[in-house]
């Protein structure tokens, strides 16, 4: 899949982290602009960090004139991954139901239906009789404390593997030559005259013409290192999964009310995620409060899976933003020092457009307009971004 | 309306089986005609698939029907709903891991062949008899072996976590293909029980 490396002494553009987003990053400086003396530096194995954490869910109905058309365009590239990469990453578009519980989340719900069919994503809302013939199995009962009343229903939103991304990637790359290095780790960055110089790894010192800093729960870390403060804080997420069952759910299922999110995988298990954890940590160990949290509110939308027992429960580290949208541009303090993190709870699924946008960065020196509004400046001028509404059950 | 699946569904479905759908389970009532499957075991050696069988492991000491794992560690394990599981639920260090370990049953006057080429447990009627259990090594991976003789041929149960579950049927079954080894389902092993 991918080869081995000694590492260099010197390199074009050095990425620190090597799961999805690194990953896309270094596909398309090597495949659209030709840059290919590009090292992947990875801490752990390939797609041990958020890109292997997440939920695996792929959607475009994103609430702001920012966002919308910006996921939106990663979809596309999903859909075209596996004829492009030439491997089959598995994306099953079987749509995406995000459930209002109340008059204000069914407001919400209806303004983002709004911004999304302007912009020409596919997404409206339905109501309990639609949703029970999509999800025969949910709970419309109306003596719950948390009713159903309608749903922002987006056909083309669905899940995909997100191992099989991280590996095609990774194998694209290497047949570009691009080096991909696993089981190194990063210690500092040294800079000169707003210039960074070189990068310390925990194998020796390479010097790099351009670093690109794509880690996701260790942003702050790495950024600090070249002296780059962030607006950022890291959060634990959880999700756990069940033991396989027969089919039944064939669509993605939000609640931000209930905080959990759940979907069937081709193999039968339930993916379920719940928001982030409340309290700020690096820790990447499940608890059991937040299993019976989820518990508790999926048996709140199917009452049917009482019973059913989880395999497995992990966490992953989310860098949370103060307005809930990413950052990706060039850092002011240090000249040739990228950054897009800052990706909370929604990253997975920005990686191909993420990738390609910070690609066309850092090779032609000019941030393509679907990524100048995520800026790292923005925070100076103070024109923050509104995803908060549309981009996690985490508000 | 939910119905779980072994870790070997898909193994299974690869091979064509029939499923039915058994406590809650969806599993292989049979793979060929169940009359020849039933007779396979009889004169030779079968593998099933069990896992919809309820297993409780317990710290205190069950009323009935139980195997000894381990000092203070008992396991109860049986049809779902059944007395001696109904006794055990909520004894003190109660766990139910039904859904933890794969039971796949190896039967036939040749299973033990089979199994004595994938471990070193000795399986002679002296040190395993008929109702007696040990823990052991099966193509390297660790497995509960309870022996429960069936219509008198030697038949072993044989617990192991299921994600190792594919793994360990497949390296039976391969084991196995010297003494004409078949699956069988549901429906053979109810002719069987008689």
């Amino acid at each position: 899949m991918w080869r081995p490396h000694r590492l260099h002494s010197n390199y074009d553009v050095v990425i620190i982290g090597a799961g999805a987003h690194g990953l896309a990053a270094a596909y398309y400086l090597g495949k659209k602009h030709g840059i290919r003396n590009v090292a992947l530096l990875e801490k752990s194995y390939l797609g041990a960090g958020a890109s292997g954490r997440n939920t695996a869910i792929l959607r475009s109905n994103y609430r702001t004139p920012e966002g919308i058309p910006f996921y939106d365009a990663s979809l596309q590239l999903y859909r075209q991954m596996s004829q492009e990469l030439e491997w089959n990453v598995l994306f099953s578009r079987c749509g995406h139901l995000s459930l209002g519980h109340s008059d204000s989340s069914v407001t919400g719900l209806r303004v983002r239906a709004e911004n999304n069919q302007l912009l020409g994503v596919n997404s409206r809302m339905i109501y309990p009789e639609e949703i029970g013939r999509l999800v025969p199995g949910i709970n419309l009962s109306r003596d719950t404390r948390y009713p159903i009343l309608a749903a922002l229903y987006h056909p083309p939103g669905g899940i995909i593997r997100h191992d099989a991304v991280v590996w095609g990637y990774a194998r694209a790359c290497d047949r570009m030559g691009i080096e991909i290095h696993p089981f190194t780790e990063v210690t500092g960055i040294e800079v000169a005259n707003g210039k960074a110089t070189n990068v310390i790894t925990n194998r020796g010192r390479i010097g790099a013409g351009t670093i690109l800093n794509s880690t996701a729960g260790w942003a702050t870390t790495i950024s600090k290192m070249a002296g780059v403060p962030l607006p950022i804080v890291t959060h634990p997420l959880q999700a756990c999964v069940s033991e396989p069952l027969k089919p039944f759910l064939d669509c993605v299922i939000v609640s931000a009310t209930l905080h959990v999110y759940l979907s069937q995988t081709d193999k039968g298990e339930l993916v379920m995620g719940a928001e982030i954890d409340p309290y700020q940590s690096y820790s990447m160990k499940s608890t059991l409060p937040t299993l019976e949290q989820i518990a508790i509110y999926t048996l709140e939308l199917f009452p049917q899976l009482h019973g059913v027992r989880v395999l497995r429960q992990w966490a992953g580290i989310c860098d949370m933003t103060p307005d809930f949208a990413p950052i990706m541009g060039r850092a002011q303090e240090v000249s040739n020092f990228y950054m897009d993190v800052g990706w909370g709870t929604y990253g997975f699924k920005a990686s191909p457009i993420a990738g390609k946008c910070m690609a066309e960065l850092i090779a032609t020196g000019k941030p393509p307009s679907l990524i100048e509004p995520f800026t790292p400046a923005r925070f100076h001028t103070g024109q923050l971004l509104g995803e908060k509404g549309a981009a996690a059950v985490s508000h | 309306m939910i119905t779980k699946r072994s870790a070997l569904y898909h193994h299974h479905r690869t091979v064509g089986a029939w499923f039915v759908e058994h406590h809650g389970w969806e599993l292989p009532g049979r793979f060929a005609a169940p009359e020849a499957e039933a007779a396979q075991v009889l004169g030779g050696v079968g593998l099933a698939d069990l896992s919809y069988r309820a297993k409780f492991e317990t710290q205190s000491e069950p009323v009935q029907s139980w195997w000894r794992l381990g000092a203070g560690r008992y396991l109860v394990i049986g049809e779902p709903h059944s007395e001696p599981l109904a006794e055990a639920r909520g004894s003190a260090g109660f766990v139910d891991v039904t859904s933890v370990y794969a039971n796949l049953l190896l039967a036939g006057p040749r299973s033990k062949h089979v199994l004595g080429k994938l471990s070193s447990l000795n399986t002679s009627g002296e040190s395993l008899p008929n109702l007696s259990c040990a823990q052991a090594s099966v193509a390297h991976v660790h497995a509960i072996v309870l022996r429960e003789d069936l219509m008198e041929v030697p038949a072993f149960h044989l617990l192991v976590t299921r994600d190792y579950a594919e793994s360990v049927w497949e390296a039976l079954a391969q084991a196995g293909e010297e003494f004409a080894l078949r699956p069988f389902g549901l429906e053979a092993l109810r002719l069987l029980r008689g």
